[in-house]
């Protein structure tokens, strides 16, 4: 208990001075103002303002990525409630009672609600992360290579269960992640792989070209498509009148935020859970506790609440792999690493150790980013308002531009802008043939991670594959890797055999 | 049942048979590096194994276009994809020999094609008012070694 003081006053002098301040306001600011664009969703934000924490100290680095993750959930919440445009998978169920509820004239409590919810949900989970924590980190310091590696491979695997969709597309978009990761000069033996001679290459692919290309420009594209057909006004932006939640309104949502915070929390730390997973597990829960469930749907205060609880806590809660073992639970969090990777810090538990003052500052400021996002955003409400008026026409040249210059000031290089392009054109490809483009970023950040546990590992044993099995750690990692695999392609194979039947 | 061999899920098909490609090109361009042995893995040990694995799997998901009924192959809207692509290299051209104004100018000109809605004029306002933004911006906030106008000189 007394550490966990210790560590958190540690923290909060970190992250409470006023440059730190001011990198967590703007991150949030930012976050928000792109993440309320009808249409991207965080991952794409967070993919999309990448290069501009690239100079920063790291500890200013993170503390911003990790305020534009929020504020870009939050804008995405607000888009939902005025809009019913989802900007991203976790706030579809927000659109459902959320945009009822303002058709009504309840916009702002709706608002108000997601806010409070969200800010309790942030608290908690941060109180979560600090006890989870050390404990969670000092395990993965006795982890050898061999455990590093199953443990790496169970995240991938999870990912994927946890993800919607055809899970062996799934498994081949990660396997194609780690080919691309693989591109480059190979750090053991010197030789160039896959780089057909371009010097751009031999450090391997840029991870912002990657993740600009596949979701920021991709998503672009696909909103574009999807909007050719209809007309210019995009939609009517719901009014906002009084943003106070009235006092019978925060009653009824006492329950559903505390609910909401542990079902998010929970499910945050798994991997390939994160918030979507955990918006629609909170909204399910509240409709079958509910006396009256035919409510939801049509303007219930309570399915704005929980899932907006939900999907904070979980955001927050997906930091807690990434900090104590370096794995990340969802593509955001391996946008994270990649940052880190970038900043020099080497993720995993050896920065709680090394960098008490990174770890615990980011904390402190994950705490601090949640009040801001109150604050800022209940009075800049209106201001969020106007900017969804705006025409796409003009917001997204605008977007493009600002993608072009913070991929090019990366490293000077208007080849990277190239890759951000080609891999724009891969990423449309991928929604065509119908897969998903978040295994293949955790493929390609994990890639080279995994290639270097698993030849250190195999180096200690002599080249004995047993070593994974025979280390208890590490052959639980496998065998759970397995349960999940075959826990989904069960019921494919019965689906299939079905099929087969019917035929 | 008509037919033994029907395409039932042209999605997937395709899907993969781009798999396999990859594959087979991961393959050939990995078969200059030495494989090395488990105990010490040379640089082309992981790539093969991949490749291998990544044209494995691309197959099943081929030959599921044969058996699981699934989606038609989406169409595609050439548009966005050409006119957002070809923005993104002009910027990558024009940056360092035009300047910043004149490529973000052209950049938002060409990115705007992707809707049939554009309007050249406000593009252009956009277009202006973004080079004055991005030159407070990035280089006189944030100093990026960028130029504003085309080198003359």
């Amino acid at each position: 208990m007394e550490a966990l003081v210790s560590n958190l006053a540690l923290g909060f002098s970190v992250a409470a001075t006023l440059s730190n301040l001011t990198f967590c306001l703007i991150g949030a600011l930012l976050g928000t103002l792109i993440g309320v664009l009808p249409g991207i969703g965080p991952l794409a934000t967070v993919a999309m303002l990448l290069p501009i924490t690239f100079n920063l100290p790291p500890d200013g680095a993170l503390i911003m990525l990790a305020g534009i993750y929020y504020g870009a959930q939050y804008g995405g919440s607000t888009t939902a409630v005025l809009l019913n445009v989802p900007g991203e998978s976790s706030s579809v169920v927000t659109a459902l009672d959320g945009y009822a509820m303002a058709q009504q004239g309840r916009a702002g409590a709706a608002l108000a609600i997601a806010a409070i919810g969200s800010f309790f949900a942030g608290c908690a989970a941060t109180v979560g992360i600090a006890v989870v924590g050390p404990p969670l980190a000092s395990i993965a310091q006795q982890f050898g290579a061999a455990e590093y590696f199953s443990l790496m491979l169970f995240g991938l695997i999870g990912a994927v269960v946890m993800a919607s969709g055809s899970v062996i597309k799934a498994v081949s978009m990660i396997v194609l992640g780690l080919l691309l990761g693989l591109v480059g000069q190979d750090v053991t033996s010197g030789a160039s792989r896959f780089t057909f001679g371009l010097p751009e290459l031999s450090d391997g692919i840029g991870f912002v070209a990657v993740a600009m290309g596949l979701f920021g420009l991709a998503e672009i594209m696909t909103n574009l498509e999807r909007s050719q057909g209809r007309s210019e006004a995009d939609g009517t932006v719901m009014p906002v009148h009084s943003l106070m939640p009235t006092k019978a309104d925060l009653m009824t949502c006492i329950g559903p935020i505390l609910r909401g915070t542990l079902v998010g929390s929970f499910l945050g730390i798994l991997p390939g859970g994160g918030a979507v997973l955990a918006s629609f597990s909170a909204y399910t829960l509240e409709k079958k506790l509910a006396k009256d469930p035919s409510r939801f749907g049509k303007g219930a205060i309570e399915g704005v609440a929980s899932p907006e609880s939900a999907n904070n806590a979980a955001a927050q809660a997906s930091f807690i792999p990434l900090l104590t073992l370096g794995i990340p639970s969802n593509p955001v969090m391996a946008l994270m690493i990649g940052a880190m990777t970038i900043q020099g810090i080497t993720p995993g538990p050896q920065v709680m150790v090394k960098q008490p003052e990174l770890f615990w500052g980011m904390i402190a400021s994950m705490w601090l980013g949640n009040l801001m996002l109150v604050i800022i955003n209940l009075p800049l409400v209106g201001i969020w308002v106007q900017l969804l008026k705006v025409p796409y026409r003009l917001l997204f040249p605008a977007i493009i531009v600002f993608c072009a210059i913070g991929i090019y000031s990366l490293n000077n290089s208007p080849v990277d802008v190239l890759f951000t392009a080609l891999f724009g054109l891969l990423g449309y490809l991928f929604v065509k043939l119908g897969f998903e483009a978040a295994p293949l970023l955790l493929g390609f950040i994990l890639g080279p991670m995994m290639e270097e546990n698993l030849r250190r590992a195999l180096q200690i044993s002599r080249g004995n594959l047993m070593t994974f099995v025979d280390r208890p750690i590490s052959l639980g990692l496998l065998l759970a890797t397995a349960g999940l695999l075959v826990i989904v392609i069960l019921p494919s194979i019965r689906r299939g055999r079905e099929e087969i039947f019917v035929e | 049942m008509r037919g033994l061999i029907r395409l039932r899920n042209p999605q997937d098909l395709f899907a993969g048979l781009f798999l396999v490609a990859v594959a087979i090109l991961a393959h050939y361009f990995a078969s200059d590096l030495s494989m090395g042995r488990l105990v010490r893995m040379g640089p082309g040990y992981l790539p093969t194994v991949l490749s291998w694995l990544l044209g494995g799997l691309g197959l099943i998901i081929a030959l599921r276009g044969f058996t699981i009924d699934g989606p038609a192959l989406a169409a595609w809207a050439w548009r966005p994809l050409i006119a957002l692509s070809a923005s993104l290299i002009a910027f990558a051209l024009l940056l360092e020999r035009g300047g910043l104004v004149i490529a973000i100018i052209v950049t938002t000109q060409v990115a705007s094609l992707a809707t049939p809605h554009h309007r050249p004029l406000s593009t252009f306002l956009l277009g202006v008012v973004l080079s004055a933004m991005s030159a407070a911006l990035f280089i006189g906030l944030l100093g990026l070694p960028l130029t504003i106008w085309p080198d003359f000189g």
